[in-house]
């Protein structure tokens, strides 16, 4: 009797172990079974170990996305963590720190991408089929020392939201650049609407601010964060001087809402939602909530971030929620599996719509609301780059403090510049 | 109950000072039982307590950014920096500003709170429970909730202010206003913990034999005199306890502050925790936070030793 039973055994561990042998053949490939195939959950797929993918987003599991994924690869289980939208970073730092347990594929975002690729926290992902499906300039974001180490679902534009109806109110159109901007926010404040809100008092939010006041300088040259990272402007230098001139002019002219340091994202939108502010310049991610479920009673509209009479407009602009699978991950072909998955034009578009955000993937209509329409016109300027983005969180830390003194009158034009200044050399 | 969790505190704090007295064992020592006993808690002490402390401090003398595999020592190249750190300035003036105002609020009001719920009083138990719920409250809920009464534009203080009498203050913005961040955020925090003062002092207050206070009484003395003759000098083992624990934990304050100001505005209100906060993992200078954390950990030494000794010697033996 027992030598049966272990005969049964022996049998079964064998049966596993060819099993075993055949899923990790069929791993080797990691390109997408076409979804509407009836082989897409075929015995290749069935045959394969059963193997559980850690992913790790700042976004709620996408119900309707992981069910065709369980039908397509029903031997891969994905196990989705949330860590959502707030220290992110610091999670994410801590995560790999610790050696990077249990990561397999995991969302990072633009401001501090460019860093974990630098440090070899990603798989290698060059020459993958699925990067096809994205534009050479978002590959590029994904992109260090010539090798690829993720994709970008979604992309990002900033701008400036108003009331239309404020507007309508008192004959204001939207402005088109600085001067009109402040002549603009001077009606308003005379008519007892205060003009603007951003939320100074969460620290990201600062960068919102300096994309306002430094768009003339942005659409003049695009790049200039990256030239600031690389030692060769400064904050100091003139036209930032004059750019953060623009935060005093703010302030002395009433432009920004009483109390505003003491408003995070939450009570800044609230104040714009509720009429009691004008404008609020944020991404066009904000649509998610513009449209469903904390649609305005007002109708709002969207400009760009204005520049000086004469400038070009440019827009603020990056790739964002990148995915790639951790340099550390035992399940690197699971996890080459999933990132082709979502790279999928149809996959992408139920992606899109779940999170309400625009998608990175070549061939995604961007308008996945009607609503979507009315800031639609913001993607077609040329674009500059996002302060969030590309300024390292050591000085947007300091912006913040920066231009929270300056909201209250604590620091001149010119402390403010050094100060920033002093963060580019320490904290980047 | 809460008097014998009151002694068990006493006796651990008042342990770390009591002169040694003995030369020999006790009747009935066994060291290898003892041992048994105290291996689980010496063991999570020495993995969670010592082990970080220790390696924060080897941290604190490198260049770690605390991502990379790579580290450099460095020598004691952090510390020489923190003096000429303008932030960590302040925030060491506003943590010792944090702390002793903290703890006279507190401390004073849960000394008030336990006189005034100690006499019988209808409803009493009721009453204690409705001043101890906020200590039972995560300091993130205590947060958002005092975030959204005092918002200056949608705040339920707008709406109740007028109502009370007070309109003129219905828009005044206590934690985005840099000369009033810090005090709104010890208000807060003295909200939260004078519930957890009362309840330490009530135990004291409990466990003062009825015969003293009875025998001043019928030589005379009146309820203010009682008070400061008889009842708060044997008080002092309960004053001991809160002052400690309430200094200990605003020398090390973090949470509080982090939610309801984030250290503003312009770093207004920004204290040693926060700041070690930033640096160590927003401007990813790992190995200067945890210099600063050494320093902290040195300082509340410093400061705590000394404290609990003028306290514990001031204590007056029932």
């Amino acid at each position: 009797m027992v030598s049966r039973r272990v005969g049964a055994l022996a049998l079964l561990v064998s049966l596993v172990v060819v099993t075993a042998a055949c899923g990790a053949a069929a791993t080797s490939s990691p390109e997408v079974p076409a979804a509407s195939s009836p082989a897409a959950s075929s015995p290749a797929a069935s045959a394969e170990a059963p193997t559980v993918l850690n992913v790790l987003s700042t976004k709620p599991e996408p119900q309707d996305v992981m069910a065709k994924w369980s039908q397509t690869y029903p031997n891969i289980q994905v196990k989705w963590e949330n860590l959502g939208a707030v220290n992110v970073e610091q999670t994410l730092r801590t995560r790999f720190a610790g050696g990077g347990v249990g990561l397999d594929v995991v969302n990072a975002e633009a401001g501090y991408w460019p860093e974990f690729m630098s440090k070899g926290l990603f798989a290698d992902i060059t020459g993958e089929s699925f990067l096809k499906n994205y534009t050479d300039e978002t590959n590029a974001s994904s992109t260090y020392d010539g090798k690829v180490y993720g994709i970008s679902m979604f992309v990002h534009w900033e701008a400036v939201y108003y009331n239309k109806d404020l507007f309508d109110q008192y004959n204001l159109a939207p402005p088109t650049n600085w001067t009109e901007f402040m002549s603009v926010c001077k009606t308003l404040k005379s008519n007892g609407v205060a003009p603007l809100t951003f939320g100074a008092k969460d620290g990201w939010r600062s960068t919102l601010l300096t994309g306002l006041v430094y768009s003339d300088l942005l659409s003049k040259q695009p790049d200039w964060y990256t030239q600031v990272k690389e030692g060769k402007a400064k904050w100091t230098d003139p036209d930032s001087l004059a750019a953060i001139d623009k935060v005093q002019s703010l302030v002395e002219e009433g432009c920004i809402i009483q109390g505003e340091t003491g408003l995070d994202y939450n009570s800044s939108y609230q104040a714009f939602y509720s009429g009691k502010a004008a404008m609020f310049p944020d991404g066009l991610w904000a649509i998610a909530d513009l449209i469903n479920p904390n649609k305005p009673s007002f109708q709002f509209g969207a400009f760009p971030m204005p520049a000086d009479p004469g400038t070009q407009v440019r827009v603020p602009y990056t790739t964002g929620d990148h995915y790639g699978i951790a340099a550390t991950s035992p399940n690197k072909d699971a996890g080459l599996k999933f990132l082709a998955f979502i790279s999928q034009p149809d996959v992408a578009t139920m992606l899109s719509s779940d999170f309400k955000s625009f998608s990175g993937v070549k061939g995604v209509d961007l308008a996945f609301d009607p609503l979507v329409e009315i800031v639609l016109p913001i993607t077609q300027y040329p674009t500059d780059q996002m302060p969030y983005a590309y300024i390292s969180s050591g000085v947007q830390t300091a912006m913040s403090s920066v231009w929270q003194k300056m909201l209250t009158g604590g620091i001149t034009s010119a402390d403010a510049a050094a100060a920033l200044q002093a963060a580019q050399v320490t904290g980047q | 109950m809460a008097s014998s969790a009151l002694r068990g505190i006493r006796l651990a704090l008042g342990g770390l000072l009591r002169p040694k007295r003995r030369s020999g064992p006790p009747a009935g020592y066994r060291p290898r039982e003892l041992i048994l006993l105290l291996a689980p808690a010496l063991a999570l002490y020495l993995l969670f307590v010592l082990y970080p402390v220790v390696s924060g401090l080897y941290y604190g003398l490198t260049d770690w950014n605390g991502f990379t595999a790579q580290a450099s020592f460095v020598g004691l190249r952090n510390f020489f920096s923190i003096p000429n750190d303008p932030l960590l300035i302040r925030a060491v003036g506003n943590t010792l500003i944090y702390t002793v105002l903290t703890v006279l609020l507190q401390c004073g009001l849960g000394l008030l709170l336990a006189v005034a719920l100690n006499q019988k009083l209808r409803g009493r138990t009721a009453l204690r429970a409705v001043v101890f719920s906020p200590f039972v409250l995560s300091t993130v809920v205590v947060g958002y909730l005092w975030t959204a009464i005092l918002s200056p534009v949608s705040g339920t203080w707008n709406a109740l202010a007028p109502v009370l009498g007070l309109g003129s203050t219905a828009s005044f913005d206590l934690l985005g206003n840099p000369d009033t961040a810090l005090l709104g955020c010890i208000l807060i925090t003295v909200w939260q913990y004078s519930g957890l003062s009362m309840v330490l002092y009530l135990a004291g207050l409990q466990g003062i034999p009825r015969e003293v206070t009875e025998a001043a009484r019928v030589d005379g003395a009146g309820a203010w005199s009682l008070f400061r003759s008889i009842t708060f000098p044997l008080l002092g083992p309960a004053t001991t306890v809160n002052v400690i624990l309430t200094t200990v934990s605003s020398l090390r304050e973090f949470d509080h502050i982090f939610i309801l100001t984030g250290g503003g505005p312009g770093d207004a209100s920004q204290v040693v925790g926060t700041v070690i906060f930033g640096v160590a993992f927003q401007a990813n200078r790992y190995a200067y936070g945890a210099a600063v954390s050494t320093l902290l950990l040195i300082g509340m030494a410093l400061i705590g030793v000394p404290l609990l000794t003028f306290l514990r010697r001031r204590e007056v033996a029932m």
